[in-house]
């Protein structure tokens, strides 16, 4: 499903957050959304999921625009991983996943076979099944989050939000999360946007990726275009260069010295 | 790691909660009996089964067990059920374990709607409701009140607020219930007494009052129970997950204003059931509203029937109002929650 935003701008109170802000996803596509702490990233994430209104400019998920759609439309469509997991929980890391199958429930419906299903086969995505029946509360940071996105997938979105989704992860984590990610883009046609701070991942995975800054989009496009050097030094303040890395067959960035403003 | 079947964990787990529910209906039919047998007259419980199907016993027997004890088995029964069910919801609006009717001041909201029906005869609207009306447009202002007092931005309710809220819109509501007991006279002993909350005027007329609007309250409250649960995980989250926050957390505070208000209404104030009974359930049965709610319902019921049965015959021949019981479990079960969350916060 495609995703495309005209126009938005966003304010919370007098300060600006977004500005001008305009973008086409098409199906299938990873787009990373990156910049520095306070360029309107996540905020951006949390229109396009109608968690905030824009002042002025319009989002449409598929052909629909986010305000005619109800949150159980948006559900349907849409699953969200958000920033923090630090939410304890008594809820077992089942119950958790299960309530990713909420938005296809009627009232008083229970857990069909096939939701099951398609619980256990988000869990063996993320690879949580064996934390199953442990409350959420005696979790790690990494396995909330990887609870968390099995929850997002049980949802069978079409779109997939993530904020900062390997923050938490261990390194090897990181990469099969990704790389799970990536493929279910590629077989399942999955459009994903993600927020991140990590660039060699982002430039590794990501179709296309968008640089933000002070709310107001710098460059994008594919990693070649948007991750030039200049864009480097110009919104992270870094010296740094994007390649194209021959033992991954990806893009890859080495991030060399930071530049004092 | 062991692979462990989640259909096998989803089925056994709904094998549990049946037989929460089995067992928590086997106890409240126990206490109906021994609340049955338990008073001055001494009655045995082959006496009272033949009273009850083959009209046996004579006039009094027979006041006694079917126009006494039964209206006010019942009225505890239902009273109690929805004072725990309104407790487990708040509990869940509030994403925080000490809420109640009682400790966030709602009852004495509810109490001092009740009382402007009663003493000066103000309410929205005449005939056997004009009480419980008034009841609940105050149990909604106080609950309104609170949670917009104590709220934060983002959607998240601290617990030193939400208790200080509590306590100030509690202490305002009982401040004009002092006022009108002042200016009431005549009528005061009868106020006195009902709001130390008593069962002791039951009757079938209330029973009849009180039990369709709880009726409909709880079947509101339980078919929300995805949403609560959702909610308890966070604000935000719950609404990715396609719910309509805004709505379900108004048509839950309506509804538990609702039950607490009715209850309130025939009972005058019971503190604590609302706090008790939803946390003891958690300990058994987790923190899935689907189980939690039942399972309060029906502990809600237990603890006031078995509580009035103690109020009955702790002083017999005369009475103890039930709420002083409440009170005196409750209040000491509270200061073991504010000890053992100090622990776990490591203070």
């Amino acid at each position: 499903m495609k995703l495309s935003v005209h126009g938005v701008a966003f304010e919370y109170g007098s300060s600006k957050i977004l500005s001008d802000i305009s973008m086409n996803i098409s199906e299938g596509e990873i787009v990373g959304i990156l910049g520095p702490n306070g360029s309107g990233k996540t905020t951006l994430l949390r229109c396009i999921n109608k968690a905030l209104s824009p002042k002025t400019g319009s989002i449409l998920i598929g052909d629909k625009n986010v305000n005619d759609m109800s949150r159980k439309e948006i559900a349907l469509n849409v699953g969200v991983v958000p920033q923090s997991v630090n939410m304890g929980s008594q809820f077992s890391a089942l119950d958790i996943v299960m309530m990713g199958r909420i938005p296809a429930l009627e009232r008083f419906e229970t857990e069909t076979e096939s939701d099951i299903n398609i619980v256990k086969h988000a869990m063996e995505m993320t690879n949580v099944t064996h934390l199953a029946k442990r409350s959420m509360d005696s979790l790690s940071g990494g396995e909330r989050q990887r609870v968390i996105i099995a929850r997002a997938l049980a949802q069978m979105p079409k779109i997939l939000l993530l904020d900062e989704p390997t923050l938490h992860l261990d390194v090897n984590h990181q990469l099969e999360i990704l790389e799970m990610i990536y493929s279910l883009s590629r077989s399942e046609n999955l459009t994903v946007v993600m927020v991140t701070h990590d660039l060699p991942l982002a430039a590794r995975y990501c179709d296309k990726l968008i640089l933000m800054k002070k709310g107001r989009i710098q460059s994008s496009g594919p990693p070649k275009v948007s991750l030039t050097s200049d864009s480097m030094r110009d919104v992270f303040s870094i010296d740094a260069e994007l390649y194209f890395d021959e033992r991954i067959k990806r893009y890859n960035v080495s991030m060399i010295s930071s530049l004092k403003e | 790691m062991s692979d462990l079947d989640i259909a096998e964990i989803q089925k056994t787990n709904k094998k549990r909660w049946l037989v929460y529910i089995s067992v928590l209906a086997i106890f409240l039919f126990f206490s109906c009996v021994v609340a049955l047998r338990a008073g001055y007259a001494n009655l045995s419980f082959t006496d009272i089964l033949k009273i009850l199907f083959l009209g046996d016993g004579d006039d009094t027997e027979r006041w006694i067990v079917i126009s006494y004890r039964l209206p006010r088995i019942a009225l505890a029964g239902i009273v109690g059920a929805a004072l725990a069910l309104a407790g487990a919801a708040m509990q869940g609006i509030f994403r925080n374990s000490m809420a109640s009717p009682s400790v966030l001041g709602i009852s004495n909201g509810a109490a001092f709607g009740a009382s402007l029906s009663m003493v000066f005869g103000i309410s929205v609207i005449s005939g056997q409701f004009s009480t419980s009306a008034m009841a609940f447009i105050f149990a909604f202002i106080s609950l309104f009140l609170v949670y917009s007092i104590s709220r934060t931005r983002n959607g998240y309710v601290p617990v030193e607020t939400l208790l200080l809220a509590g306590i100030a819109v509690g202490a305002l509501f009982s401040a004009l219930i002092s006022a009108m007991q002042y200016f009431a006279g005549d009528q005061l002993s009868g106020i006195v007494f009902w709001l130390m909350g008593s069962l002791n005027t039951s009757s079938w007329t209330q029973v009849s009052i009180a039990f369709l609007p709880i009726l409909l309250g709880s079947i509101l409250i339980l078919g929300l129970s995805r949403e609560l649960n959702a909610m308890t995980v966070g604000e935000e989250q719950a609404s990715n997950l396609g719910i309509n926050v805004n709505r379900s957390r108004l048509l839950l505070l309506l509804a538990a204003s609702l039950i607490t208000a009715m209850a309130v209404s025939m009972t005058g104030t019971i503190g604590f059931v609302g706090l008790i009974v939803p946390h003891i359930m958690r300990m058994f049965v987790g923190p899935d509203h689907r189980i939690l709610l039942p399972a309060s319902i029906l502990g809600g019921g237990i603890f006031l029937i078995l509580a009035d049965t103690v109020a009955r015959v702790i002083i017999s021949p005369a009475e103890m109002p039930v709420g002083i019981i409440t009170s005196a479990i409750g209040a000491p079960f509270f200061i073991y929650l504010l000890i053992s969350r100090k622990k776990s916060m490591g203070w």
